[in-house]
């Protein structure tokens, strides 16, 4: 039995780049950062730090949280450019990545119960991260599995992975499939007390680099069995043609040094799609900012592409750490690249950190992409990477 | 006896859980990570955290946390170095 | 591929769980939360002692030291090292490391965002669990973390069985496990289940007359899952033969027709070439609730019929109460039941059928209260 492949045939995203794919490549173009204040909440911390926050514009629906409306928004336009219209798709499953889920509103509870109010209860109802997959089935009609995926900053890719092999294995047809995540003052608190923060904002692979940003967020890319896709006469943006895993296995939230277990994801991958070191033309890096993530990911690009590394950035100081949603946001910039043939620049980018052994892309840029791949790697260890390739003829075989 | 020493001993099983450690075993002049107490950098960032709320020192990287934390005797020199750069808090 | 093996197909090689101790206790609810108290079923305030070194477990969540702990148990009970790339971990869990993130998070509000501590924080990530089995074990293949309410586990589950499948794996451990914490109680019963007053203080009881509504409860499950024919247990000839799981619409179980759900489980034997007729004993997630009991015992009635009558229904959430990641006891129970060829005692039998013969297949059916159905079947 030939293997099912996986056509994407519907993008949406929502960043602080803005609300939609067409804002989102216009900042990419330009260069333009969305990293800015911090207002979603109240924080001490407000002073000292830029965040990806979402502009506003974002309609935040009444029995809803912010992560589903991030969910829903990202998903209704992923389905509107799939030509997929709302409503009565029995089968259709839907999988997010999620790591915060309903916390920005569960932590607004918690902030007036200690403060002795009472507050009602029914504000926690929207409190997991399954909440928003729920949210995005039940407002689009999708009746199909749903399905959560919680692994950190991998999240996001690993969603993909999951729907990814739900269509190989022939147990769908279509996913929508993604990331998302809030800011929050958990994560917000939770990075700084690792002292990962950096104060004037993320500057990856630069040698001056002091960690990394947040952001938020979400991404849902329609992903299609090829024949189903071929059949309707969709429009296949590109193909999701290989996932691999992998995790370090020694610290609760170091990566390895030598970036091992991350070698071997990108291998995965690319041994899943079908491709050899040489064929990838761009890597979108995970490329947080941190000293410790840079630094290893950096080892296992130079070991697995040797002398031949292709185009590398990382899109951090774009969007910002956008958690679970990163892997689902980087996709879209992936398929983007594909599609218009350029690679996005590594904003934030002065002086290379001279140890890395390729030369990240300074300025978004033309560049032939025919396979690209995506990385996220997130605490526990666990690595995650996605190779994509171009809808037309070129690069799969 | 430093009574600083003692007080960091105490502090340092408190915060880290070490619950199944005497104050009398762990040796003021011993390295306090890998070796020694085998602690790891999220102790170390732990501790950092504790001298900011015990003693109102603020480190901001994990590097200089490293050198402070050499032994607990190195410890309560650092705290004693920093109370004196900055008056008693 | 020989086209007779069903694509759900993994041998349990080994089993572990954490349970709570019984009788269930009270469990006071935060005065701002409306205060009172109900009934709930908790582990051991040490569920680990003997198990994870105090090094190890001075910085783990209740929750990952209960998932370790019975990922332990489960390594222990398959023979022993499941090291190395081939290794993957999948775990299960509705809201994670509950009380480190309600610590971690009361700690900033408190102290207005001064100095929070690390280690809470990176125990309260959904996957610290997975992450804690992986370090534990040295586990370097894929390490993935489902949470989706009452279908964690079996997502989770499924993973597995996919990874293993694809051969992107030789063995797996799964685990899945929540962790009892008053905040998730009281926000639960704002929305159902719990027993209400004096009723909440009856423990649950498989035979009992019926009440509105269950009790909260908490542990752990974990599987170490091989491929058959590969490089674990040749003797080890419990196996996962059919996972199904089959989204219907939600809050309604008045709606459900037995039919479809005769069908469903039809569908989750069919691969593995079994019937109705096969099954030695069904064993349900049915929690106590009267409105799902009512649910259960329609179905059960239709499933008799299909299988010719006769047919054996256990229930085990007496034992561990109800939490999101509950049907990972059952269906360790099932597997242990198929391994020793015999009911255990710690299944109530609500109908015994003809269980007074050997069991070699077990089917487990849970109908969760977000809409899904769900059920596994584990045989010889």
């Amino acid at each position: 039995m030939p293997r099912r492949k996986v056509a994407i045939t519907g993008l949406g995203i929502v960043s602080a780049l803005g609300l939609t794919v067409e804002e989102t490549t216009a900042a990419l173009e330009a260069g333009r950062s969305g990293l800015g204040p911090l207002t979603l909440f109240p924080s001490q911390r407000r002073q000292h730090i830029l965040v990806g926050q979402v502009p506003s514009g974002l309609t935040v629906e009444r029995d809803s949280s912010r992560s589903m409306a991030l969910a829903c928004h990202a998903a209704r336009a992923a389905g509107q450019d799939a030509g997929l219209a709302d409503g009565a798709q029995e089968r259709t499953a839907v999988v997010l990545g999620a790591c915060t889920g309903g916390m920005l509103e569960s932590e607004a509870f918690l902030r007036e119960l200690l403060a002795g109010g009472s507050p009602d209860l029914g504000r926690l109802r929207h409190h997991t991260c399954g909440s928003a997959t729920d949210g995005v089935a039940a407002r689009l009609g999708l009746g199909g599995l749903r399905m959560t995926i919680s692994d950190a900053c991998a999240s996001g890719a690993s969603a993909l992975a999951a729907a990814g092999d739900l269509i190989a294995c022939g147990d769908a047809d279509v996913v929508f499939a993604g990331g998302v995540d809030t800011l929050t003052a958990l994560t917000l608190n939770g990075f700084c007390s690792l002292l990962v923060v950096a104060d004037d904002g993320c500057r990856p692979f630069d040698a001056e680099r002091q960690g990394l940003s947040l952001g938020e967020g979400g991404a849902v890319l329609v992903l299609e069995e090829e024949q189903h896709a071929l059949s309707r006469q969709a429009r296949i943006h590109g193909y999701l043609a290989g996932w691999g895993f992998s995790c370090d296995a020694i610290h609760a939230t170091a990566p390895d040094p030598e970036g091992r277990g991350m070698q071997r994801a990108m291998a995965g991958a690319l041994d899943a799609a079908g491709l050899r070191p040489s064929d990838i033309d761009y890597i979108n890096a995970h490329g947080s900012g941190t000293v410790d993530n840079d630094r290893a990911e950096a080892a296992a690009i130079r070991r697995l592409f040797a002398d031949r590394v292709p185009a590398v950035s990382s899109t951090k100081r774009f969007f910002g750490h956008t958690l679970a949603a990163a892997g689902a946001i980087e996709s879209v910039v992936c398929i983007l690249s594909l599609e218009r043939q350029r690679v996005p620049a590594n904003l934030g980018l002065r002086e290379a950190d001279a140890d890395l052994g390729f030369e990240p892309v300074a300025t978004t840029r033309a560049t032939p992409c025919r396979a690209v791949m995506s990385n996220s790697f997130g605490f526990g260890g666990v690595n995650c990477s996605l190779v994509f390739t171009q809808a037309a003829e070129g690069a799969g075989r | 006896m430093d009574e600083l020493v003692e007080q960091l001993k105490s502090h340092i099983i408190r915060v880290l859980r070490l619950e199944d450690v005497q104050p009398e075993k762990i040796d003021p002049e011993a390295p306090l990570f890998k070796q020694g107490l085998g602690l790891d950098s999220i102790d170390a960032l732990e501790l950092i955290m504790m001298l900011e709320r015990e003693y109102g020192i603020r480190i901001t990287s994990i590097e200089v946390g490293w050198k402070a934390f050499a032994s607990v005797k190195a410890l309560a020199g650092f705290i004693r170095e920093q109370r004196d750069c900055h008056g008693e808090k | 591929m020989n086209p007779t093996v069903p694509p759900e197909f993994a041998t349990i090689e080994g089993l572990g769980q954490v349970r709570p101790t019984l009788p269930p206790q009270p469990l006071a609810m935060p005065t701002g939360l409306g205060g009172g108290e109900c009934l709930a079923y908790a582990c051991p305030a040490q569920p680990h002692q003997g198990c994870v070194s105090p090094a190890v477990a001075r910085r783990l969540s209740r929750l990952q030291l209960l998932t370790l702990t019975a990922a332990h148990r489960a390594v222990q009970d398959g023979g022993g090292l499941i090291a190395g790339p081939g290794a993957g971990v999948f775990v299960g869990t509705g809201l994670g490391s509950l009380g480190a993130t309600v610590e971690f998070l009361e700690d900033v509000i408190r102290r207005d965002e001064a100095s929070p501590m690390p280690a809470r924080f990176i125990t309260s990530v959904h996957n610290a669990s997975a992450s804690a089995i992986a370090i534990e074990f040295q586990c370097q293949g894929e390490n993935r973390t489902t949470t989706h309410d009452s279908i964690s586990f079996e997502l989770a589950l499924g993973q597995a069985l996919t990874a293993l499948r694809l051969g992107r794996i030789e063995r797996a451990v799964v685990a899945a496990g929540d962790e009892l914490h008053p905040y998730h109680v009281a926000a639960m019963n704002h929305c159902q289940p719990w027993r209400k007053k004096a009723e909440a203080l009856a423990p649950l009881s498989p035979t009992a007359a019926r009440l509105h509504g269950s009790l909260p409860g908490e542990g752990a499950a974990a599987f170490v899952l091989g491929r058959p024919g590969g490089n674990g247990r040749p003797e080890a000839s419990v196996c996962i033969r059919g996972l199904g799981l089959a989204p219907r619409p939600a809050a309604d179980l008045g709606g459900i027709r037995t039919e479809d759900e005769v069908a469903f489980l039809q569908k989750v034997l069919h691969p593995a070439n079994a019937t109705l007729a096969d099954v030695d004993l069904i064993l349900l997630g049915a929690d106590g609730d009267a409105a799902l009991d009512a649910v259960y015992g329609r179905v059960i009635q239709a499933v008799g019929a299909a299988a010719g009558g006769d047919l054996a229904v256990g229930v085990f959430k007496h034992l561990c109460g109800e939490f999101a990641t509950a049907s990972a006891l059952g269906l360790a129970l099932a597997g242990d039941a198929v391994r020793q060829g015999r009911l255990l005692p710690d299944i109530a039998l609500i109908a015994s059928g003809r269980a007074d013969n050997r069991i070699d297949n077990v089917l487990t059916y849970t109908i969760h209260r977000n809409g899904f159905h769900s059920a596994c079947w584990v045989s010889r």
